[in-house]
């Protein structure tokens, strides 16, 4: 169960691995927001082109990636279908109704099937290169603008790694406490849909009892260490912009003039 | 010369419950001077982890007093004393704050808006205290319960306080490593002039302190040095050496009637 989870992250030393983490999460938000400006095909095989490339460079195997898009398919294929089937234009080849196959839908199709791909392809990029407690960072770091209107952000940004570090404490409990209960004879997965259900009643009470706990000792160890939310507090993690994050962010610059070029085709 | 009490604790009473006559602490009274090493004994239940609540004001009396370092530990002087004061809990993972070992340790640090440079320097000699640095690194799931212990009073020794309390923070420690632990921090408690309260159910360790507190159903029974204590409580189960000592006695052999350290009775044995 903890693969699950941690196995998102991908360890390498590969250039995107070693990019700030600032830099990776602006320019995978970036390069998304870059996806709705694209006008016509050159555009998405240029951007296909520079994903494929960026995850050749991650040197993970492209199942990792196949895999992201997998539990989104049923997704991508309803916008897919909505986009053939209802948009009208250009040379119409079949129509019944208010559903129709044009060939103006079977490019609006293609246009809405890339982005979500691409989407999910780049973001795959950014979690498998990042530990999640540096993309912690780099959100706190984003979100610092936010400050100006008395936002906690560093109450946010811990709250954000707390929960991250119990998450396999959290899988671990539940697997006793599956456990303990099948000790005690209880069967799960048997049984209709509302049966099911009830069964899960003793685990999930057990584990929020414990979790209740777990939090009020936490607050008691922050509390004697000195924590105090709204105060400020000097950062053991420091993040150091580097050359090859200034590289990365005039390819980025690159990239958006060459939209804009081929965007004109 | 004002008097050099690191702890003193006045006639203090605690209940969880209200609505209950069960007190978990009744008039318990004592005082701990500074640079001593004091030992909290007592079965399960008897208010020592409570005491140790109140001691750094988690938990208010219901009537009495503490003084940390001569000062009253209320609602408005505990932010400040717990500057000055460093506890470890008994359950290592549920005080393991940082995604990362160094980042653990470091989080009071990052709360006392130490430099960047100051923090590290502390992290990496704490961790190398407990001999955890090589492991820096790893996220908690990848260590063991006394590992997460480590980190634990790492994390209170880079806080440099003046006062340590320890509450069973030694129990998932190997004998081994536990014996080597406690002389690393005798010679920092030497070092720094630290004051140490342990509580714990090691008979061994408690031996090691200055001053024994035997704590029973919420009620200090007794009091002094280890040698007197393990001697006169015939009812505690006394330190190894203690025991061998009273075991030879009774098989006829001519030992010393008194309490022997563990150093002493090997010494006699040697004779």
């Amino acid at each position: 169960m903890n693969k699950l989870m941690m196995g998102r992250y991908f360890s390498g030393d590969s250039f995107l691995h070693q990019l700030d983490p600032r830099t990776k999460l602006f320019a995978t938000l970036y390069i998304i927001a870059l996806l709705f400006f694209v006008e016509n095909i050159w555009g998405f095989l240029l951007l296909f082109a520079v994903t494929f490339f960026i995850m050749h460079q991650t040197g993970i195997a492209l199942v990792a990636f196949i895999n992201g898009v997998k539990p989104l398919i049923w997704l991508i294929l309803f916008a897919v279908m909505l986009r053939i089937f209802f948009t009208g234009g250009g040379i119409v080849y079949f129509r019944a109704g208010p559903v129709m196959l044009s060939s103006f839908g079977l490019i609006t199709g293609f246009y809405t099937f890339s982005r979500f791909v691409l989407m999910i392809f780049i973001s795959t990029v950014l979690t498998l290169t990042t530990k999640p407690i540096d993309l912690t960072d780099a959100i706190h770091a984003l979100l610092k603008p936010l400050q100006i209107f008395r936002i906690s952000i560093n109450d946010f940004a811990l709250m954000l790694s707390i929960s991250l570090r119990f998450i396999p404490n959290l899988l671990d409990e539940t697997t006793k406490i599956v456990d303990a209960q099948r000790a005690r004879g209880v069967v799960f997965g048997k049984g209709n849909i509302i049966q099911q259900m009830k069964k899960l009643v003793p685990i999930v009470l057990p584990l929020f009892a414990s979790s209740l706990k777990r939090a009020e000792e936490l607050a008691d160890v922050m509390e004697v260490k000195g924590y105090q939310s709204d105060q400020k507090r000097t950062r053991y993690r420091q993040l150091k912009w580097q050359v090859r994050d200034a590289v990365a962010l005039l390819m980025i610059v690159l990239l958006t003039a060459a939209v804009v070029f081929v965007n004109r085709l | 010369m004002p008097n050099l009490n690191a702890i003193q604790v006045k006639n203090i009473k605690f209940r969880y419950d209200l609505r209950l006559d069960h007190h978990v602490l009744s008039d318990v009274s004592f005082v701990v001077e500074k640079g001593k090493w004091v030992s909290i004994i007592g079965e399960n239940g008897s208010g020592k982890s409570t005491l140790a609540r109140l001691l750094v004001g988690l938990l208010p009396p219901e009537s009495g007093s503490i003084f940390i370092n001569n000062q009253l530990v209320d609602e408005q002087s505990k932010g400040q004393i717990r500057k000055k004061l460093g506890i470890v809990f008994q359950n290592p993972d549920n005080q393991f704050i940082g995604t990362t070992v160094e980042d653990d340790v470091a989080f009071g640090l990052e709360n006392q808006q130490l430099s960047y440079e100051e923090m590290h320097n502390r992290v990496a000699e704490a961790l190398k205290v407990v001999d955890m640095y090589e492991h820096r690194a790893k996220d908690p799931s990848q260590l063991s319960g006394g590992q997460k212990q480590r980190v634990a009073i790492a994390g209170v020794l880079a806080l440099q306080p003046e006062i340590m309390i320890f509450d069973e923070s030694f129990v998932m420690l190997d004998p081994l490593s536990r014996r080597e632990l406690l002389e690393s921090l005798q010679l920092i408690q030497a070092q720094y002039d630290l004051t140490i309260i342990s509580i714990t159910h090691d008979r061994n360790e408690a031996a090691l302190a200055d001053k024994v507190i035997v704590l029973e159903q919420g009620k200090l029974i007794s009091e002094g040095a280890p040698a007197n204590i393990f001697a006169e409580e015939k009812k505690l189960t006394p330190p190894f050496a203690e025991a061998l000592r009273r075991r030879l006695a009774t098989a006829g052999v001519s030992i010393p009637n008194h309490y022997m350290s563990e150093e002493e009775l090997v010494d006699w044995l040697c004779k």
